[in-house]
C-alpha cells in the first residue's frame, strides 16, 4: 500500500513538527519565553529530562518500565551530601552516587530477571525503599552541598551554557553509541521485540536485562547529582514524580511500551516538548497543579494517535 | 483421469444463472501492503454448504483473500456479496455477525481462559448486560457435543493439547451461529488421529449446510475432503476446478513448474567422519535414552508423531530443556550445552518449528533478524561492524532467493516462506558445527519447498555440517534424507535408510505407530 505523503511525514517528523509548533505558539503568546534567559533556563531542565529519558527508552524497548528513578535520583543526591559531611572528598562523592544508582538498578534487574518477579511489582518496590533509605541516611532533613558541587549544575560555560546541559550532551553521545552500534543496544531491541526468541537465538538475555537496569539507574543517580547540585543540598524528599517525566519523554518520543522500538534522538524531543509546556505553562500564569493535568493528557494523546497509525497502517 | 482438463473460465457474476447459486461472492479485491501488492484483483466464488480447497504458493494471497473476508484486513478495492447481498465488513466482530468466521494458522485462543469463555469471547449471550451464565454453558455443551469435544468447560485452555484447542476454536466459530467456515492450515500441528477427526467434524458440519474453505499445503488432504479447488498466485486467480478434474501432476506442476518428483535434489552425498554424537540421552518427560550420530555430509532425518521426543531432543541439545542423563559430544568433545546461548557457541544451531514465537524478532527488520545469532563474530571492539553485517547479510538473501525489497523491511511484512528463509540465514551467519531444522517447510508452498530442500542439500554437501531434520513429512523425509531415526513415546526405536529400503515409507509409518 502506498503510505500517503501526509503519513510518511508525520512518522519521520511528527515529533518534531509538534515540538516546533509548541515552541513557535509559546513564543508568540508566551512573554519572555523567547529571551536568552529562558534558553538557557529551557537546557537546564531539559538535561534532567532527557538523562532520564535515555535510560528509561532502554528501559521501555527491552519491554519493561522503571518506576523507582525518582527515588535513586533522590537517594543519590543525598548520599553525595551525607557522604561530603563525613568528610568524603567531593569527586569520591559524586562517583559514590552513581554507584548507588548502579547498585540499585543491579538489584531491579536481578529480581528482575534471576527471580522472574514482575518489572512492575520490583520497580515499585525499590521505590520506596530507595526513598526510604533517603530519609535515614539524612536524618530526614535536606543535608546542604559545598559551593563546589554546582559545577554539575548551577554554573554556565561563557555564562550561556549550563553545565548539566554539557554532561547531558556527553552522556547522550555514549547513550547513543550503546544502543545503536554495540551488542547491548542490539540485544536490547532484540529481547523487547521478543524475549523467547532472543533467548533461543543464543543471546543472554538475563545478563542483558541487568545490564538495562544497571545502565537505567545509573542515569537516575547522574540526574539526581544535577538536581542536588541545582538546590545545593541533598534532599530526602524529592524526587517523587520525576519516574513519570521519564516515561513520558520516552513515550512521547514514539518508544513504545509493548518494546522493540525507540530512538534516543526521539527521546530528546519527547523531553524537549515536556520542558517547554512545563515552562510556557509558568509563563502563561497556570499553576503547576494544573500543568500536571495537561502534561499527563499529552502524553496519553500523542500515544493514542502513535497508535491509531499503527493500526491504521496494517 | 482424463487427459484433456476441462477448467472453468474466471468465474463472473454474469456467467452465473442466478447469484443466489453463490453464498459468498468476492469480486475483484485488491489490497497491498508497503512494497507488495498482496491481491491483484481476485475473484473467489463459494457454494452453500461445499467444502473448498484454496492453494497456492506463499506469498500467493491465500491467506490475506481470507482475512480480507473474514474482517481483519479491508480490501483496497471490490466488493464482497453474501447470498446475493453486498456486504462491508470492516471488523472481525461484523464478520462474525454476519456469519463468517476463521479458524486461524496461529491459534487465536486465551490461554489463561476457560473452554466456556474461549468459546464466547465478545458473544457473550447477556440478560441485561450481565453474562448469562447458565445460558451460555447450555449451549456451550450443545456445541461440545456437536463436535464430540471430550473436555470440561471449566479447563484453563492452555491445559489442552494443539488439537483440542483447535477445536474450541471451532467451537468458538460456530457459537457465532457460522454459515461459512474457513480453516487455515489446521491439520500442521495435528497428529494423523486428530486429523481423522477433524474431517469428520468438516463431514458433519457439512450436512448442516455450513459452506468451508480449506487452506492446505497437503494434497493428500486436499483429494481426500474438497470437492473444489481454486489456486492462486502472486494474487491473482490462476484457475478454479472440481477436484475430480485436476490430476496430482497438473497441480503440482502448476504450482511448481516442475514435475512433482523433481522436487527432491538427487544427491550423491560423500559422508565423512562422525561430526556429532549423542549418548543415552534423557531428559526426564522429553526424552529417554537417546543415541545417535551424525556425520559430515548427511541429512539425518527424524520421523515420528506430534510428542513423541523430535522437538524434545533437539531442545535437550541445544540447551532448552536440561539434560538429566547422558553425553552430548561435539567433534570428539564432550559439550554441556546448558543454556541455548551456550548451545550456539558451540556452534549448534536450532532453527524453530513456531517461526512466530520462536523464531523471528517481529518489529525489527530483516537485517537485524538475520545477524541477532552472529554479532560476536562481526565486532570491531565494542562495536558492531555495520558494513560487514550488511554484506553477510546482503549475501544470505541473494543466495537463498529471499523477497524483499530491502533489507530494512521490517520482517513481519514477509510472507511465511520468506521469513523462514531469513530464520535459516540467521543460523547459517552462525558458522554452526551442527544444524537443526524443526519443520523447516512448515506453511511454505511448494514452490518454494522445492527451494529449501535444494538449500539444505547443498548445506550437507559444502560446509563442515552436520545436518538433523525434524519433519512430520514422510516424503520429505524420505525424498531428502540419508539416514532417518523413528521416535516413538520418547525413544527411539528404529533407524532406517531409504535409499536401501524398498517400501520406506511402510516401515516408517509401522515404526511411528507401533504396528508390527
Amino acid at each position: 500500500m502506498r503510505v500517503s505523503l501526509g503519513r510518511r511525514i508525520y512518522r519521520k517528523y511528527g515529533i518534531l513538527i509538534l515540538a516546533a509548533v509548541l515552541f513557535i505558539i509559546l513564543s508568540i503568546f508566551g512573554e519572555g519565553f523567547f529571551s536568552t534567559s529562558n534558553m538557557i533556563n529551557i537546557m537546564r531542565q531539559i538535561s534532567v529530562y532527557a538523562i532520564l529519558g535515555f535510560g528509561m527508552t532502554f528501559v521501555m524497548i527491552s519491554g519493561c518500565i522503571d518506576l523507582s528513578v525518582g527515588s535513586v535520583l533522590c537517594l543519590s543526591g543525598c548520599l553525595s551530601a551525607v557522604a561530603i559531611q563525613k568528610g568524603v572528598p567531593m569527586w569520591w562523592a559524586v562517583i559514590l552516587s552513581l554507584l548507588v544508582g548502579c547498585l540499585c538498578g543491579l538489584f531491579n534487574g536481578f529480581c528482575i530477571a534471576k527471580l522472574k518477579v514482575p518489572f512492575f511489582i520490583t520497580t515499585a518496590g525499590t521505590m520506596y525503599a530507595a526513598a526510604g533509605i533517603a530519609l535515614v541516611i539524612t536524618k530526614e532533613n535536606p543535608i546542604s552541598l559545598p559551593a563546589s558541587y554546582q559545577i554539575f549544575g548551577g554554573k554556565t560555560l561563557f555564562g550561556v551554557i549550563p553545565h548539566q546541559f554539557i554532561i547531558a550532551a556527553g552522556f547522550f553521545v555514549i547513550c547513543f553509541i550503546i544502543l545503536n552500534h554495540t551488542k547491548m543496544g542490539r540485544y536490547t531491541y532484540a529481547i523487547g521485540s521478543n524475549e523467547r526468541t532472543a533467548h533461543l537465538s543464543g543471546i543472554n538475555v538475563d545478563r542483558y536485562r541487568i545490564l538495562i537496569f544497571v545502565l537505567n539507574g545509573l542515569c537516575a543517580a547522574l540526574a539526581g547529582v544535577i538536581v542536588a547540585s541545582r538546590l545545593r543540598a541533598g534532599n530526602p524528599v524529592i524526587g517523587s514524580g520525576y519516574e513519570i517525566y521519564a516515561v513520558a519523554a520516552a513515550a512521547i518520543g514514539g518508544t513504545s511500551l509493548a518494546g522493540g522500538e525507540g530512538s534516543l534522538l526521539k527521546t530528546i524531543i519527547g523531553a524537549f516538548i515536556l520542558t517547554i509546556i512545563g515552562i510556557g505553562l509558568n509563563i502563561l500564569g497556570i499553576a503547576t497543579s494544573t500543568q500536571k493535568i495537561i502534561i499527563g493528557l499529552i502524553m496519553i494523546a500523542v500515544v493514542a494517535l502513535d497508535m491509531w497509525d499503527k493500526k491504521s497502517s496494517s | 483421469m482424463a487427459k484433456r482438463f476441462t477448467t472453468m473460465a474466471e468465474p463472473s457474476a454474469q456467467s452465473a444463472a442466478t447469484s443466489e447459486q453463490y453464498i459468498l461472492r468476492m469480486e475483484h479485491i485488491k489490497k497491498a501492503f508497503p512494497g507488495v501488492q498482496a491481491l491483484n484483483g481476485i475473484s473467489f466464488y463459494l457454494k452453500p454448504g461445499e467444502i473448498h480447497a484454496l492453494m497456492g504458493a506463499n506469498g500467493a494471497g491465500k491467506s490475506t483473500l481470507m482475512k480480507v473476508l473474514v474482517g481483519v484486513y479491508a480490501p483496497d478495492e471490490g466488493e464482497i456479496y453474501l447470498n446475493g447481498k453486498q456486504v462491508n465488513i470492516k471488523t472481525v466482530a461484523q464478520a462474525h455477525e454476519m456469519g463468517v468466521s476463521m479458524v486461524f494458522q496461529e491459534l487465536n485462543i486465551l490461554p489463561h481462559l476457560s473452554v466456556l469463555e474461549n468459546i464466547f469471547l465478545s458473544h457473550e449471550p447477556t440478560r441485561a448486560g450481565i453474562y448469562d451464565w447458565p445460558k451460555m454453558r447450555k449451549k456451550a455443551q450443545e456445541i461440545l457435543d456437536s463436535i464430540e469435544l471430550d473436555v470440561n468447560l471449566n479447563t484453563q485452555v492452555r491445559y489442552l493439547s494443539a488439537a483440542q484447542q483447535q477445536m474450541v476454536e471451532i467451537a468458538r466459530a460456530l457459537a457465532t451461529d457460522t454459515k461459512i467456515i474457513v480453516f487455515d492450515e489446521p491439520t500442521s500441528s495435528l497428529t494423523v488421529k486428530e486429523v481423522e477427526k477433524l474431517y469428520k467434524i468438516m463431514a458433519d458440519l457439512k450436512k448442516r449446510g455450513i459452506a468451508m474453505v480449506y487452506i492446505s499445503h497437503r494434497l493428500e488432504e486436499i483429494y481426500r475432503i474438497c470437492e473444489r479447488l481454486t489456486l492462486m498466485r502472486d494474487g491473482e486467480w490462476v484457475f478454479t476446478d472440481e477436484l475430480c478434474n485436476i490430476s496430482n501432476e497438473r497441480l503440482v506442476s502448476g504450482i511448481i513448474g516442475k514435475k512433482a518428483e523433481e522436487q527432491y535434489p538427487t544427491r550423491n552425498p560423500t559422508i565423512g567422519e562422525t561430526i556429532f554424537e549423542v549418548k543415552d540421552l534423557t531428559s526426564y518427560g522429553k526424552c529417554e535414552d537417546v543415541s545417535f550420530q551424525v556425520r559430515k555430509g548427511e541429512i539425518l532425518g527424524f520421523a515420528g508423531l506430534a510428542g513423541a521426543g523430535r522437538t524434545e531432543i533437539a531442545k535437550t541439545i541445544f540447551g532448552v530443556y536440561p539434560m538429566h542423563k547422558g553425553e552430548i559430544i561435539l567433534h570428539g568433545k564432550k559439550i554441556r550445552p546448558t543454556t541455548p546461548e551456550k548451545a550456539v557457541k558451540y556452534g549448534i544451531a536450532y532453527v524453530s518449528e513456531d517461526r512466530k514465537a520462536e523464531g523471528i524478532l517481529p518489529v525489527r527488520s530483516i537485517r537485524e533478524n538475520a545477524a541477532v545469532s552472529s554479532l560476536p563474530r562481526r565486532m570491531k571492539g565494542p562495536f558492531i561492524d555495520k558494513r560487514k553485517e550488511k554484506r553477510e547479510v546482503k549475501e544470505q538473501i541473494e543466495a537463498l532467493h529471499t523477497k524483499t525489497p530491502s533489507m530494512e523491511q521490517e520482517i513481519r511484512n514477509l510472507s511465511g516462506g520468506n521469513q523462514q528463509k531469513v530464520c535459516l540465514s540467521k543460523w547459517l551467519l552462525s558458522n554452526p558445527t551442527l544444524l537443526i531444522l524443526d519443520e523447516p517447510t512448515r506453511g511454505i508452498d511448494v514452490g518454494a519447498k522445492a527451494e529449501f530442500y535444494d538449500i539444505i542439500a547443498d548445506l550437507a554437501k559444502q560446509k563442515d555440517v552436520g545436518v538433523i531434520m525434524i519433519s512430520s513429512e514422510e516424503a520429505e523425509l524420505i525424498g531428502l534424507c540419508d539416514r532417518i531415526i523413528v521416535m516413538r513415546n520418547m525413544h527411539k526405536v528404529g533407524e532406517l535408510y531409504p535409499r536401501e529400503t524398498p517400501n520406506i515409507k511402510e516401515e516408517l509409518v509401522r515404526l511411528m505407530l507401533a504396528i508390527d
